[in-house]
């Protein structure tokens, strides 16, 4: 829970002064140094992580406005109900940090042996 | 096992790698991928852009201002800018452009210089390459050594340039206008060429389009009887723009045919495009005799794509002693189309044809050089380098001539065309100035001196005064020609079949307060052929007769009147057609179906409203009817481009030459005649419309003559599908496909003069603002907003926000 918490507070924080692919590095970098021990449970927080940040951060960015992107964004994939582009950022999100966590944990493994 | 870490590891390090890379939208190998992570994640992408309701008051400072400047958006997203100098109000208006409609202005002046590929990929290089081969880039050059001449002036549009970059320059990445994050690229700066650009653009569109080539091919096919007998360049029944005793009374009359200087051949198919139907203009004005109030009444609608965003900006500034409201392309400084508190002014375009094409006669296989008055001339060469999204460049070597460059090349190199059009020109006046100079025009004489520069694409420039006065000025340069130059392809060979000499601007036709109490201008031929020079061109046939007969009759004229005419959809097409095609003699009344048919085309009068069928019939039938009594044109072009037959001279033949041997069916033994045209093609309309209503789909003319209002990037979520719409192609309300009154303006000059005006877009090019697409409804429904430039600031600002630009040293 705690590294859940840390990883998605830092995930916001350096997506609103970097470049959106920062989530892939973020991820990599604090599962290389703050990894559980399961390779699951890793991709798991990771992916929670992305996820929530994306999904908090869109529906923040949805409030008191003209009109929804969640409906633009919606239709622009065809005419797809307004809560699949809620869904589909938030998936980007959990996929882009699941996979930089893994590449962390992997890293972190390597790590640990080579200190071993 | 530790090897086994470190393969996983470089699995999973590779696949992350390329996962970023394809979210990030990077290309390869000529394809392009949506970049879903930069575009999605919200940060900085598409969620970004979402519009507050409520909007803050902006503060910010400028070097490149004289003195503060307050703009002031109205709750329509408006800007109403007070400013000290001329110089001011421009950075100001640049900025609001570029805050509105950057992507737009982008994409406008890669379209006009060929660049799209640049940013699409490689399906626009074709179109991007037709571009550069027509001479535009040529044309910017050009014109931007020209207004380079007049310094004073070309700093003047530094400062709007300014402006744009002043917006420009406070984005991040998370502010790109929404079109950016689709495409993953980022916006360039603005510069003045980039205006020039966007004037070119306007020229390409409007007088970009000549039919040499068609009408070359047909004159060769046809022979010259039978082709001056269908290619008439006037009607007896026509209305020019400028009455005949308005015309100049110039010494140099018209010149004789040179037949040796046109070049008869047949021309393989090029991308030549046929004149758009649907795109065109009206405007008129009253005079104070012909009102209620006893002031002139002023009213305007160009015709052009409808677009979202809108073609069109809406702007009030106020500077020095001018409070001037109207329209602009995003782009361009000034006011295309407005009113000030003394004149009204507009334009439509003069379609009279400005490009020439020469055929080449080189002097070898290289092309290096070519043959010109008896001596070889060097060709210049330049290699144009076009970027393409995704993919490596592409170079293409054009070739550059006296009269132009070589726009189309032949397998064999012996029927190379290059083509003269006066956009090429370098321009002699700071044509830059006519919208700028319109704003503070306090007559129609300053007026007049504010549009003499202009140069092209010649516009049917009308304005009215409150003092009384309404005057039009075909206005544009023109060559002196003899008579039929410039509408066949020409030798190339010798200097004396090209025309040098310009018509004196006072010699242009023009018209000052007729006795009759109107001017008016859609389109349609701008003299009679009592004009000493020659002319050609492709003009409308039916709008403008409407209009005239209309503004004949009326009396007591109220503004209220003049928004109703502008929305008139009454067809003269189907008025001079349809009685007799429904008197012909072989109806068959024994089919249900055809006396249903029959019956509703009885009873229309001729409008062409959205619920219905009539319209669609007459359409559907008239197209038939064209198709098979020009089937010997159309026999020819599978091999050649072929030069379509007016409506108004198929009208004549079925009238008056109902035995024509056009009439006759090639592919038939029988000799047919208009009456037997009728019939065939009243059946082929017949089925068509059944299998339309097999297919699901209504037959009524919303639903036959759909209108879609695209997004530039044509994304049908940007964009607005079947709107509703009345009028055709041949109504004064001329909606057609996408083309349509791209901007509605009527103005009562009164001491106060008050303005009415709509727009089927929204000031914002954001989609996720309230005002992209706001004025949509009230366009379809024929309202106007009413626009009163004497509000005050504080009236302007209710529901709106202002922003403060401050003046930094």
């Amino acid at each position: 829970m705690r590294s859940f918490v840390i990883l998605t507070t830092i995930i916001i924080i350096c997506s609103l002064l970097l470049p959106w692919w920062i989530i892939v590095i973020v991820s990599l970098l604090y599962m290389s140094f703050n990894a559980p021990n399961s390779l699951w449970k890793s991709i798991a927080i990771s992916f929670l992580s992305g996820f929530i940040s994306y999904l908090l951060f869109s529906i923040y960015s949805s409030l008191g406005l003209d009109r929804s992107p969640a409906e633009l964004i919606a239709n622009l994939f065809g005419k797809l109900p307004s809560w699949s582009a809620y869904l589909i950022t938030a998936l980007i999100g959990g996929i882009a940090a699941a996979f930089g966590g893994l590449s962390g944990y992997l890293a972190r493994n390597i790590w640990k042996n080579s200190l071993t | 096992m530790s090897s086994m870490k470190y393969f996983s590891f470089a699995l999973s390090i590779t696949t992350t790698i390329l996962l970023t890379l394809f979210l990030n939208g990077n290309v390869w190998n000529r394809i392009t991928l949506p970049p879903l992570g930069k575009m999605l994640n919200p940060f900085t992408g598409i969620w970004q852009n979402g519009q507050k309701t409520s909007r803050a008051d902006i503060n910010l400072h400028s070097v490149s201002i004289e003195q503060d400047i307050e703009i002031v958006l109205d709750e329509r997203e408006v800007p109403h800018i007070y400013a000290n100098s001329l110089n001011d109000a421009l950075f100001a208006q640049g900025y609001m452009h570029a805050k509105h409609r950057y992507f737009q202005m982008d994409m406008m002046s890669r379209s006009a210089s060929g660049r799209v590929a640049e940013v699409i990929g490689p399906s626009r290089l074709s179109y991007d390459l037709s571009q550069r081969r027509k001479g535009m880039v040529y044309a910017i050059e050009q014109a931007e050594r020209g207004w380079k001449k007049f310094p004073d002036r070309y700093q003047l549009i530094q400062k709007y340039v300014d402006g744009v970059n002043t917006a420009l320059a406070e984005w991040s990445p998370a502010d790109y206008p929404l079109e950016y994050k689709l495409l993953n690229v980022p916006p360039e700066p603005w510069t003045i060429k980039k205006t020039i650009m966007i004037v070119k653009m306007m020229a390409n569109d409007l007088a970009g389009r000549g039919s040499d080539i068609p009408a070359t091919n047909m004159l060769e096919v046809l022979g010259n009887d039978l082709f001056f007998s269908i290619y008439d360049e006037h009607e007896d029944i026509e209305t020019p723009v400028i009455l005949d005793e308005y015309l100049s009374k110039a010494a140099s009359m018209r010149k004789d045919t040179i037949w040796a200087a046109i070049n008869k051949d047949i021309y393989y198919k090029t991308d030549f495009k046929e004149p758009i139907k649907g795109i065109g203009s009206n405007n008129w004005a009253i005079s104070g005799s012909k009102t209620e109030s006893g002031n002139p009444i002023f009213a305007n609608d160009p015709h052009l794509t409808l677009s979202l965003p809108s073609i069109w900006y809406e702007t009030h500034l106020q500077y020095e002693d001018v409070n001037a409201y109207g329209v602009t392309i995003p782009g361009m400084p000034g006011l295309i189309m407005g009113w000030n508190d003394q004149i009204a002014w507009g334009e439509t375009n003069v379609s009279q044809d400005i490009k020439d094409y020469y055929e080449i006669e080189w002097t070898d296989v290289t092309k290096s050089h070519y043959m010109f008055d008896g001596k070889p001339t060097p060709t210049k060469i330049v290699v144009e380098t076009y970027k393409v999204k995704g993919t490596v460049n592409y170079k293409d070597t054009l070739r550059y001539t006296i009269h132009g460059p070589v726009v189309y090349e032949s397998p064999n190199g012996d029927k190379d065309l290059a083509v003269r059009w006066l956009a090429h020109n370098e321009p002699e006046s700071p044509e830059m100035m006519t919208f700028i100079d319109a704003m503070s025009a306090k007559s129609y004489d300053e007026y007049l001196k504010a549009t003499e520069v202009f140069i092209t694409p010649a516009q049917n420039f009308l304005a009215a005064s409150k003092f009384g006065d309404i005057g039009l000025r075909v206005n544009g340069k023109f060559y002196k020609k003899s008579s039929q130059d410039g509408r066949f392809v020409k030798k190339g060979n010798n200097s004396e079949y090209l025309s040098m000499e310009y018509i004196p601007i006072d010699e242009n036709p023009q018209m000052r307060n007729p006795d009759r109490g109107w001017i008016a201008s859609s389109n349609q031929v701008s003299t009679s052929d009592k004009y000493p020079y020659y002319f050609n061109g492709r003009f409308e046939h039916y709008r403008n007769r409407t209009i005239d007969s209309l503004l004949n009759h009326m009396s007591n004229i109220t503004a209220t009147e003049m928004m109703k005419m502008q929305q008139n959809s009454h067809g003269d097409k189907a008025r001079d057609l349809l009685p007799r095609i429904l008197d012909n003699d072989n109806f068959n009344e024994e089919n249900e179906d055809a006396v249903d048919i029959h019956l509703d085309l009885s009873q229309w009068n001729h409008n062409y409203h959205p619920e219905l069928k009539a319209p669609s019939y007459f359409e559907e039938w008239y197209t038939n009817i064209y198709r098979n009594t020009w089937d010997e044109i159309y026999a020819f072009s599978d091999s050649m481009q072929i030069l379509y037959p007016t409506s108004w001279k198929t009208i004549e033949f079925i009238l008056e030459q109902p035995n024509h041997k056009f009439f006759d069916i090639q592919s038939t033994p029988k000799k047919e005649t208009a009456s037997d045209i009728i019939r065939m093609s009243f059946l082929q309309m017949q089925d068509t419309m059944q299998e339309r209503i097999a297919d699901g789909k209504s037959n009524n003319w919303n639903d036959y003559s759909p209108m879609h209002i695209w997004h530039l990037l044509r994304v049908p979520a940007l964009s607005r599908k079947n709107v509703l719409h009345t009028g055709s192609g041949d109504a004064i309300n001329s909606n057609i496909n996408n083309f349509g009154p791209s901007w509605r303006m009527v103005v009562d000059l009164k001491d106060e003069p008050l303005g009415y005006g709509v727009y089927p877009g929204g000031q914002s090019g954001n989609p996720l603002s309230n005002e992209y697409d706001s004025n949509i409804e009230m366009w379809e429904q024929g309202k106007y907003h009413e626009i009163d430039i004497y509000l005050t600031k504080e009236e302007w600002k209710i529901n709106g926000q202002t922003i403060q630009i401050n003046a930094q040293q």
